[in-house]
């Protein structure tokens, strides 16, 4: 029998007993692309509890072009509503917390703005460890990348020309076996190191180096004093290795600092919260990586941030992460890239539910380029931005796939991994569209196989929590294990080859009250039972025509003990991968039918 | 809660940044005065480099040359010049094979960033250099009318500005154009055909500027060599009188038209800009304003799209068709009639 009970039931007596650190409040601010919140976390009757939140538009236009202003305000406003001083008369955070109740134990900061950087990644081979060093790059916000294979070029002389042309604002540099190619890596690094040179001195691309790891302690002599730099594990072992996490942490921790040269008023404001300014994507990452090695090792953890102008898939299997920024995929990027490319545009319009004039779809998406905040007022604009969420998680889920399934093992297919829980943050998942609304989106995006749960982050407390995990992770685990995310419920999802309109799985649900309710789906619906947010039960599960559930195999079936959430308990029954009717009448049809079959 | 603003106004104070996209020389100087073809900064578009090896030029071993290098980075050198040496009795030298920059003078090698003909920035706003942009440009503070617009393809330039009359949409405005108005940036009130576009194209003009224009043609527009900027909005019909009435008081003088892309973070807008000479102190205006009634705003997206009207009052929570619940405003339009909508879908207008 298995557990399938999300984050409602972390295991907490499984972590260390030094976790459990004296309790301290904790003041965390995320700036972000068109907002800033400020959370406020306090111990509340033995328990971590959410205090207050804040949201203040963020910008860095005038009239406020000192972003800590913009963090000012948040704070200020935090102030107001929990009526507990965090400012002293210097204008600094009141830290540790006094006995009056002023101030907070921890103030912590994270970035989620998505100016797009522009990065070069640098490498021997083409094949190898530039694209090693280029999949690091989209560990954060890459808005250019440029793959630099130093068998590529002609000479020196002529990548010098090359990183010249491009002004990136990182440099990443692999290359090299951890035995081997000391001469080619030197060479490189020598190169590079004069490429820096062309630049201003105060505009200098930052390095990471991810090589060969025996030159690591002469990355001093190539960058000492022309430039910022960084070193990471060699991206070539912990590609073998699958462990990505310290690499990963190393590009945060640049990107923190070009943010401190791109933000007026940050590195003021970062002297207020020293040393504790964290990457968001990197504390998202946290968080999934977390869950992953608590959970079962057979599922990874699935972690969607969506942003105005980013989005970052996370997972993380037995505690091996894989994250990717798309700077591409943001609510108020994606329409730019679907105005551009007739192509996307024509799988986008493939995906709405309803007939809606392609001009208007259009306005609707240059509207939204000039407002990314714009608010669906009439239904069909509604329609309009829950496609483009859809459209935002499946160009995500696709171009991760592959990495994804290295990471878990399950070989090339054209299914995602089972992933249990699946978590989606984002305010678009705040904006009153109904919890089947959301989880429709969700299946129609991420297309999950097997069982699992989802459970959506509207506020994006998971940035916060991650930032917050690494000095304080009973906190992470007691608000992970609160109301302030929503349980949207477990999915069960055969796929395999069935007939259309035929049976493909016989479900028994039995509650803690022994109630029973019986459920057979029928392939191309979707069917639910409802069980209440939190109430147990046991689920019980026969597939049918050998489709695979994800217990073992195809047609192998078992029970699994679930919990409530708001959409109770869902069986998606439209295979893997989703395909719509060609016919327009039929496809809206579908839709509808979906969406009805989930309550509306 | 702050709104984006979109500015037409008839004289307000403007300060931009022109600056170059890698490193190069500036032009310019503080407090100079710049007129619209002043090069601003100048840089190399393809900077090549030439590496020196002087262990190999000057017959030394590596850790040996050192002492004979006669250069430092930063400095301009001739083709000829000696950069390191001589040695020995044959006084071997190492001398620049062109004219360029010396960038990197390390690992016993020396970097030359050859010198070839520079792309120079042009400030395209006429006005005083208020700031300095190492090695890259300057922010140029001017005084003129200004007009932004929702959507730019990203080009810049310079013209006389010509407007078209109202209705020229029901008729093809080929016959209307002047040969003489290739040189100019010209206004209409829209354009929903690819065929319009398509003539605006072959004319070969310096900028357009339209009210309005059918989104369908964003593909073909972002393509266009020239600048071209949206006043209004994709919607038929968009109001554009504010914008047209400051742009009819200048006919015929000289307008700078920056189509940059919109930008909420940085403020960016696509824009055109009619410099003026004016005596006394003029505000600058800002690029966002806090949310308070009596506020001129426009309406962005929706069946009301391109509406324009006083913010009379901040609403609660309002359930909208969509089904959303979010907080409105009550807008009095310019006829007289009132309409909620979202204020997050409000630009203010002024």
């Amino acid at each position: 029998m298995k557990d399938n009970n999300a984050l409602q039931s972390f295991p907490l007596d499984e972590l260390p007993p030094e976790t459990f650190s004296d309790a301290y409040s904790l003041l965390v601010v995320d700036i972000g692309d068109f907002n800033t919140h400020a959370l406020l976390f306090d111990s509340v009757e033995n328990g971590y509890r959410l205090i207050a939140t804040s949201k203040i538009q963020s910008s860095i236009c005038s009239p406020d072009i000192d972003a800590g202003v913009t963090f000012r305000k948040a704070i200020q406003e935090i102030e107001n509503m929990s009526r507990r001083r965090l400012f002293n008369k210097m204008d600094g955070i009141i830290s540790p917390s006094l006995p009056d109740g002023s101030g907070v134990d921890n103030f912590i900061a994270t970035i989620s703005i998505g100016i797009p950087l522009k990065i070069a990644a640098v490498g021997l081979l083409e094949d190898i460890s530039t694209a090693n060093a280029a999949r690091l790059a989209k560990t954060t916000y890459c808005g250019e990348l440029k793959k630099i294979g130093k068998s590529s070029y002609r000479d020196n002389v002529s990548i010098i020309d090359a990183i010249s042309m491009f002004t990136p604002d990182l440099i990443i540099i692999a290359g090299g076996t951890e035995d081997g190619a000391y001469a080619a890596v030197r060479d490189l690094l020598e190169t590079i190191s004069m490429s820096c040179e062309t630049f201003p001195e105060n505009n200098r691309p930052f390095i990471l180096y991810a090589g060969n790891r025996a030159l690591q302690d002469e990355i001093i002599e190539y960058f000492d004093g022309v430039t910022g730099y960084q070193i990471a594990p060699n991206v070539y072992r912990t590609q073998t290795t699958q462990d990505n996490s310290a690499s990963n942490r190393k590009v945060a921790e640049i990107t923190t600092r070009i943010r401190q040269r791109q933000i007026p008023g940050l590195g003021a404001f970062m002297d207020l919260a020293p040393g504790s300014v964290v990457h968001s994507p990197a504390a998202y990452g946290r968080i999934v990586q977390f869950l992953s090695k608590a959970r079962s090792p057979e599922k990874g953890v699935l972690g969607i941030d969506i942003n105005t102008t980013s989005s970052t898939l996370t997972a993380a299997f037995d505690g091996e992460l894989t994250l990717t920024v798309y700077t591409e995929l943001g609510t108020g990027t994606a329409p730019s890239q679907l105005l551009e490319n007739p192509a996307l545009l024509e799988i986008f319009l493939h995906w709405l539910p309803m007939d809606i004039p392609a001009g208007y779809v259009y306005e609707f998406l240059q509207n939204k380029l000039i407002l990314p905040t714009y608010t669906p007022t009439s239904h069909e604009d509604l329609i309009i931005e829950q496609t483009l969420i859809r459209y935002i998680i499946q160009t995500a889920i696709q171009k991760s796939r592959t990495a994804l399934q290295n990471r878990s093992g399950s070989g090339v297919s054209d299914h995602v991994p089972f992933m249990e829980p699946i978590l989606a943050s984002g305010e678009v998942f705040n904006n009153g569209t109904t919890p089947a609304q959301r989880l429709l989106m969700l299946l129609d995006g991420i297309q999950p196989c097997g069982a699992t749960t989802f459970v959506l982050d509207p506020h994006r407390i998971i940035p916060a929590l991650g930032a917050a995990a690494e000095t304080n992770p009973t906190l992470a685990i007691q608000v992970l294990d609160s109301s302030a995310f929503t349980h949207l419920g477990t999915v069960i999802s055969p796929f395999g080859d069935a007939k259309p309109d035929t049976p493909i799985l016989r479900a028994n649900l039995v509650d803690e009250g022994s109630y029973q309710s019986q459920i057979e789906l029928v392939k191309g619906d979707i069917d639910w039972i409802p069980l209440e947010v939190g109430r147990a039960a046991r689920l019980q599960l026969h597939p049918l025509q050998k489709v695979d559930i994800g217990m073992g195999g195809p047609g192998i079936g078992g029970t699994l003990l679930v919990k409530g959430g708001a959409q109770g308990i869902i069986f998606d029954g439209r295979g893997r991968p989703i395909v719509l009717p060609e016919d327009p009448e039929q496809r809206f049809a579908a839709h509808q039918k979906w969406l009805r079959s989930l309550g509306g | 809660m702050f709104l984006p603003v979109i500015h037409n106004s008839p004289l307000t104070l403007i300060r931009r940044v022109r600056s170059l996209e890698r490193n190069g020389r500036l032009l310019v100087r503080m407090g100079q005065h710049v007129d619209i073809l002043d090069g601003i900064a100048e840089a190399t578009v393809n900077p090549k480099h030439t590496m020196l090896d002087l262990s190999q030029g000057l017959g030394l071993k590596p850790d040996e040359v050192s002492q004979y290098i006669q250069c430092t980075s930063g400095v301009y050198v001739e083709e000829g010049d000696i950069l390191a040496g001589p040695v020995g009795t044959a006084k071997r030298v190492v001398r620049a094979p062109c004219s360029g920059r010396i960038v990197s003078v390390r690992f016993g090698k020396i970097l030359l960033q050859e010198l070839s003909p520079p792309l120079v920035l042009k400030s395209i706003y006429p006005g005083t250099v208020v700031e300095l942009i190492e090695e890259r440009g300057a922010v140029i503070e001017s005084c003129g009318a200004l007009i932004q617009g929702v959507w730019g393809n990203g080009k810049n330039s310079v013209g006389t500005l010509k407007l078209y009359d109202a209705g020229t949409e029901s008729g093809h405005p080929s016959s209307q154009i002047d040969e003489l108005d290739v040189d100019s940036i010209l206004f209409f009130d829209s354009c929903s055909s690819s065929d319009m576009l398509q003539m605006f194209k072959d004319k070969q003009i310096r900028g357009l500027i339209l009210g309005s224009m059918a989104a369908e043609l964003i593909y073909r527009a972002a393509e266009f060599n020239f600048p071209l900027i949206v006043i209004a909005g994709f919607c038929e019909n968009e109001l554009h009188t504010q914008a047209q009435e400051i742009l009819s008081l200048h006919d015929g003088k000289e307008i700078t038209i920056n189509a940059k892309p919109w930008n909420n973070l940085t403020g960016n807008r696509p824009e055109a800009f009619i410099p003026l000479s004016v005596e006394g102190d003029i505000s600058q205006l800002p690029d966002q304003v806090q949310v308070s009634e009596g506020l001129p705003v426009k309406v962005i997206g929706g069946k009301d799209s391109g509406k324009v009207g006083t913010l009379e009052r901040i609403e609660g929570l309002c359930l909208l068709p969509s089904g959303l619940r979010v907080r409105t405003a009550r807008i009095r339009l310019e006829n007289g009639n009132t309409l909620s909508n979202p204020i997050a879908n409000l630009a203010v207008v002024g």
